[in-house]
């Protein structure tokens, strides 16, 4: 099985999809933010910048997917959080970030999009509640733990399947592309 | 043509993080004993206040954000909040030792203790 990144896709390519599906990701954190949530749980979110994170590693590179999640959560906090909210977003980004990395570098095999994104986001809110306890030098925000990894469950399963259907549309397109350059 | 379905691997992710929830909810579940103080730990430094003794205060949090704190009938409650999400009002009541209302962007956790203090629950204040 190889993956475009195997294909000798030029370098300009992957730019201006990395910066695409970093468009993308800032729109989804836009678009989380406007979702009120009616759960009271503190820190948690739907995650849906998620799939950018998944889609760049599985479609470009996990360098590219580096500066992606760097890129869009200081981006993001610039434009809609505020200075708590930065360090919040970055340790669940670097734990889950962390955790995808992992997964594509050994797991890839036997795990779908749909795993890696549940992975994922139960990496990100167990990262954040470590933020959380830090900030408030209290253990207390932990009673929330449990939930918050139900919620990492059904909220993972809808990314990750989001995921896997963009991921199959990009590579069915480049195999008819292929299909079609092979016949010329 | 790569697969669609679920593969094996996803099932063994999802029951691990199952797990891991059903463990840490036993281990954070609130006790059945009744609570008798208020902890409030805000930027401000850690106040204790007693469940059973009706009371309504201002704690002043991170950014400015000012929460009105309630305590009525055994129970507490953050009756308003000037935070964006509101979530600690929208948490409701709390009456039992190991709940706790948490206003993230005030950096305010408000807990409740039981009678034996310490040891009971991962309250670790300061």
């Amino acid at each position: 099985m190889t993956s475009s990144r195997d294909k000798g896709i030029s370098s300009p390519a992957k730019l201006s999809r990395t910066a695409m599906l970093l468009g993308a990701a800032l729109m989804l954190s836009y678009l989380e933010s406007l979702i009120p949530l009616p759960l009271p749980l503190p820190g948690f979110k739907l995650g849906l910048a998620n799939i950018a994170l998944i889609i760049c590693f599985e479609q470009i590179s996990p360098l590219s997917a580096l500066f992606l999640q760097i890129l869009r959560i200081s981006i993001s906090a610039l434009l809609f959080g505020s200075p708590t909210s930065l360090w919040f977003s970055l340790a669940g980004g670097a734990a889950s970030y962390i955790v995808v990395a992992l997964f594509y570098a050994f797991l890839r095999k036997y795990v779908s999009e749909l795993g890696i994104s549940i992975a994922s986001a139960a990496m990100h809110n167990m990262g954040q509640l470590a933020a959380a306890a830090i900030i408030f030098s209290s253990a207390a925000v932990f009673n929330y733990l449990p939930w918050l990894l139900f919620a990492s469950i059904i909220f993972g399963s809808i990314t990750g399947i989001i995921c896997r259907l963009v991921n199959k549309a990009v590579y069915e397109a480049e195999n008819r592309r292929k299909t079609v350059i092979e016949k010329i | 043509m790569r697969k669609i379905k679920p593969l094996g691997g996803d099932y063994v992710v999802i029951a691990v993080v199952a797990l891991a929830a059903a463990l840490s909810l036993i281990l954070t579940l609130p006790g059945n004993t009744a609570g008798s103080t208020v902890v409030v730990n805000s930027p401000g430094g850690v106040s204790v206040y007693d469940l059973f003794e009706d009371a309504e205060f201002d704690v002043e949090g991170a950014d400015g954000i000012v929460m009105t704190v309630v305590i009525k009938d055994g129970s507490v409650f953050a009756a308003e909040s000037g935070c964006p999400d509101r979530l600690c009002v929208k948490t409701g009541k709390i009456s039992r030792p190991g709940e706790t209302i948490v206003c993230l962007p005030a950096h305010i956790i408000i807990g409740i203790e039981g009678k034996n203090e310490g040891g009971e629950h991962d309250f670790v204040a300061g």
